[in-house]
C-alpha cells in the first residue's frame, strides 16, 4: 500500500458501468410486457424496412374497380375508397409514422438535452429565462401548438418532424435539468472530485452517463406521444404533404364516412398506431424499472 | 412539529394542540402572492413568442384581410390602420396594450372580431372539458387508489394494464371507435352536433345543458346529455389512465412514509391512518396531475370536436388553420395558455393548503 490511491484504481473501486448495464438488461428481460413490447416494435420496424419486399401489392397500386372491396385472400385486410390494398398500406404506412416519431424525438431530445445542460451549467439568469421559457412553452397544448407550426411552415416530412419536435423539446430540457443537477449533488461525484478527477473528465465519465438514463426512459415514452401526435396531424388532414407518401393518421382521414360500408379502414390503422403506442410506453416503463428498481415497487 | 402533533393525538388524556391554520399564519398569502408575481414573467414571455408567431406568417397580414382584389392603395391605407408601418417595438407594445382591452384581431376569413367569435364557441368547448375532466377523476382516482390498496395482486396489475391502455390511446382512436360502436352499429348514441337538430335553445349560457335547464325543456336536456356523453368519454380516456397511475404511486409512495410506519408502530387505527395520514398526503401529485390534464383537454378538444362536429374552440381552430386564419389560431394558443397557467395556480395553492410545507419551501 502506497497510500496514494490513483484516479483509476477509485472509479474501479465503484461498480463498474458494464455491470449496471448488464444489470439492466437482465430486469428488463425479466419484464415480460416490456419485452413483448419490445418484440412488438422490432415486428414494425421490420415490416416497415421490408415493406418492398413482404407487402402484397406497392402503396399506390390499385384502381377504383377495386375501391372499398371486403377482406379477401387476393386483400388480407380489404381495400380503400381508391382501390390501394389496405394491408400493403399498413406496411408502407409504418415506414413514415415510426421515420416522423424517431426523427422527432431525436431533434427534441438533442435540443431538449442542450437547453437542459445550458441551464443547469450557467445557473442564475440565464437559467432562470430558460426554465420560464419552459415553463410557458409547456403551458402551450402541444396538438394546437403541432397544429400552428405546420400550418405555418407546410406539411412536408421535415416540417412535421419539427413540429412535434417542438411541442417535446421543454419535457426534455426540464427532465435533463433536474437529472445533472441530482447527479452533480451525489457523494460519488464528490468522492471523484476529492481524488482530483478534472471538472471535464467528471462530467464526461460520470455525470452524463448517470443523468441520461431518466433521458431514454422519456424519450421513448415520448415516442409513444409522437406516433400519436403524428397520427393526429394526419387525421386532421395535415399529414405528409406528398399523397403517395402513405401514413396511419391519413388512412384515417376519410375513413369515418366509410365507417358503415368499411368498418376495417378505420379499426385497422387506428389498431396499428395503437399497438405501436402501447408498445413504446411499455419498454418505456420497462427500461425505467431496469435503471431505477426503485421506482417500480 | 409534525411529530409531537402526532404524539398529543395518540394519548388520549391530553388536550391536543391545534395548529393554526396555514391561511391565519400569512405564509399561504405571501405564498399566493410570490406564486402569482412569478407568472407575469411567463405572460410576458408568451406575450412575445405570440407576437412573434403572428409576425412569422408568410405574407402581409392588410392583402390577407382584404383579399387578391384590393389594390395598392388600400393595402396601403391598411397598413397605416393596423399600425404595420411602425418600428416592431411599438407594434409590440400596440399589442399588449390591445389584448390588454380585450382586442385579439381581426379574423381574416369572416372580418369580425376574434375576441366575439371565441367566447360565443368557448362554453361548448369548456362544457365538454368540465364533463370529461370529472369523469377522468370520478373513474381515475378510485380505481388508483384501489390500485394502490391491492399492490402487487391480480387486481392492481389487471388495472395498471389498463392504465396504460387508456393512456396510449389517441383521442381521434376512441373518439373513431365509440363512434363506430354506438353510432354506427347498436345506434344507441348521437355521434355529431350538441344537441338534436330540433331542439332551438336561448342562447343564454352557451352551455347546452344549462340552456336547456334554464328553459325548463327536459326532453331537450336529455337529448344535450345524450350528445355530450361519446365526445366527452372521448376526451376523458387519456386523462382516466394518467390519473390512476399517479394516484396509484403517489398512494404507495406515501404509504411508504417513514411517519405513516412511526403512526402505524405506535397502534394508530387503521381508517385514521389512512384517511389522516396516507389519503392526505397522497393528495399533491394527484392535485397536480388533475390540473395539467386541463391542458390535455384543451389539446385534444381541436381532434375530439372535429370528430364529433362540436361546434366549439376547438372545431375551429382545425377550420382556421385549414384556411390560414392566423389571428384565430394565435389568439386561441394565447388563451388557451393562460388558462393552463391560471390552473396551474390554482393546483399549487390548493396543495399549499392541503400540505403547508409545500409552501414554506
Amino acid at each position: 500500500m502506497t497510500g496514494v490511491t490513483t484516479l483509476s484504481q477509485a472509479e474501479k473501486a465503484a461498480p463498474s458501468e458494464s455491470s449496471f448495464l448488464r444489470q439492466a438488461m437482465s430486469r428488463f428481460l425479466a419484464n415480460t410486457p416490456a419485452v413483448i413490447g419490445a418484440l412488438l416494435l422490432l415486428a414494425f420496424v421490420a415490416a416497415g424496412l421490408l415493406a418492398p419486399w413482404i407487402a402484397p401489392y406497392g402503396p399506390n397500386e390499385g384502381g377504383l374497380g377495386d375501391a372499398l372491396l371486403p377482406p379477401s385472400v387476393d386483400h388480407l385486410l380489404g381495400t380503400d375508397k381508391q382501390g390501394r390494398d389496405q394491408l400493403s398500406l399498413i406496411l408502407y404506412g409504418g415506414r413514415t409514422s415510426l421515420l416522423l416519431a424517431i426523427s422527432s424525438v431525436t431533434v427534441a431530445l438533442l435540443a431538449g438535452g442542450v437547453l437542459g445542460a445550458v441551464a443547469s451549467a450557467f445557473r442564475g439568469t440565464v437559467d432562470a429565462v430558460i426554465m420560464r421559457l419552459v415553463d410557458v412553452w409547456l403551458a402551450i397544448p402541444g396538438m394546437l401548438l403541432a397544429l400552428a407550426i405546420v400550418a405555418l411552415l407546410g406539411t412536408g416530412l421535415v416540417q412535421i418532424t419539427i413540429a412535434v419536435a417542438v411541442t417535446n423539446v421543454p419535457v426534455f430540457a426540464r427532465l435533463f435539468r433536474t437529472s445533472l443537477a441530482e447527479v452533480s449533488r451525489s457523494e460519488y461525484i464528490e468522492a471523484t472530485r476529492s481524488v482530483g478527477a478534472s471538472e471535464m473528465r467528471i462530467f464526461m465519465r460520470h455525470t452524463l452517463p448517470n443523468a441520461v438514463s431518466p433521458l431514454i426512459v422519456a424519450a421513448l415514452l415520448a415516442m409513444a406521444s409522437a406516433v400519436v401526435q403524428v397520427a393526429g396531424l394526419g387525421f386532421l388532414g395535415l399529414g405528409p404533404a406528398d399523397r403517395l407518401v402513405p401514413e396511419w393518421g391519413t388512412m384515417l382521414t376519410n375513413a369515418s364516412s366509410y365507417m358503415r360500408v368499411a368498418p376495417l379502414l378505420t379499426v385497422v390503422p387506428c389498431a396499428a398506431i395503437v399497438i405501436t403506442a402501447i408498445s413504446f410506453n411499455l419498454v418505456g416503463d420497462g427500461l425505467q424499472e431496469a435503471f431505477d428498481p426503485q421506482s417500480a415497487r | 412539529m409534525q411529530g409531537s402533533d402526532t404524539v398529543q393525538t395518540m394519548s388520549k388524556g391530553v388536550p391536543r394542540k391545534r395548529r393554526t391554520p396555514l391561511w391565519l399564519t400569512g405564509d399561504l398569502l405571501s405564498f399566493v402572492l410570490k406564486r402569482v408575481l412569478q407568472i407575469i414573467p411567463s405572460l410576458m414571455i408568451l406575450s412575445v413568442l405570440m407576437f412573434a408567431f403572428i409576425r412569422m406568417v408568410p405574407g402581409d397580414p392588410a392583402r390577407l384581410i382584404l383579399g387578391p382584389t384590393a389594390t395598392a392603395a388600400q393595402i396601403e391605407a391598411l397598413r397605416g390602420q393596423l399600425g404595420l408601418d411602425l418600428p416592431i417595438w411599438q407594434q409590440y407594445l400596440n399589442y399588449l396594450a390591445n389584448i390588454a382591452s380585450g382586442d385579439f384581431g381581426t379574423s381574416y376569413v369572416s372580418n369580425t372580431p376574434v375576441a366575439a367569435e371565441f367566447f360565443s364557441r368557448f362554453p361548448a368547448t369548456l362544457e365538454l372539458s368540465i364533463v370529461a375532466l370529472i369523469l377522468s377523476v370520478v373513474v381515475g382516482v378510485p380505481l388508483g387508489r384501489w390500485s394502490a390498496r391491492r399492490a402487487n395482486t391480480i387486481t392492481d396489475y389487471s388495472i395498471t394494464a389498463s392504465s396504460v391502455f387508456l393512456h396510449s390511446l389517441p383521442t381521434f382512436v376512441v373518439g373513431l371507435l365509440l363512434q363506430l360502436c354506438f353510432g354506427v352499429w347498436l345506434r344507441w348514441l348521437p355521434v355529431d352536433g350538441r344537441i338534436g337538430p330540433r331542439y332551438r335553445l336561448p342562447e343564454v349560457t352557451n352551455f347546452a345543458t344549462v340552456d336547456a335547464l334554464l328553459s325548463l325543456n327536459l326532453s331537450a336536456f336529455g337529448s344535450a346529455l345524450t350528445h355530450l356523453l361519446l365526445p366527452s368519454i372521448t376526451l376523458a380516456c387519456v386523462s382516466a389512465g394518467l390519473i390512476i397511475r399517479i394516484t396509484r404511486s403517489s398512494v404507495i409512495a406515501s404509504r411508504r412514509a417513514p411517519h405513516v410506519r412511526t403512526a402505524r408502530g405506535k397502534g394508530l387505527s387503521r381508517s385514521r391512518l389512512n384517511s389522516r395520514h396516507i389519503q392526505l398526503n397522497a393528495l399533491p401529485p394527484i392535485v397536480t396531475v388533475i390540473a395539467l390534464q386541463i391542458g390535455t383537454m384543451l389539446s385534444g378538444a381541436a381532434i375530439t370536436e372535429t370528430i364529433f362536429s362540436w361546434d366549439g374552440v376547438g372545431s375551429w381552430v382545425v377550420l382556421s388553420i385549414a384556411s390560414h386564419d392566423y389571428p384565430v389560431v394565435q389568439s386561441t394558443i394565447l388563451i388557451f395558455a393562460v388558462i393552463f397557467l391560471l390552473v396551474n395556480l390554482v393546483a399549487d395553492v390548493i396543495n399549499a393548503v392541503l400540505n403547508p410545507r409545500l409552501a414554506l419551501e
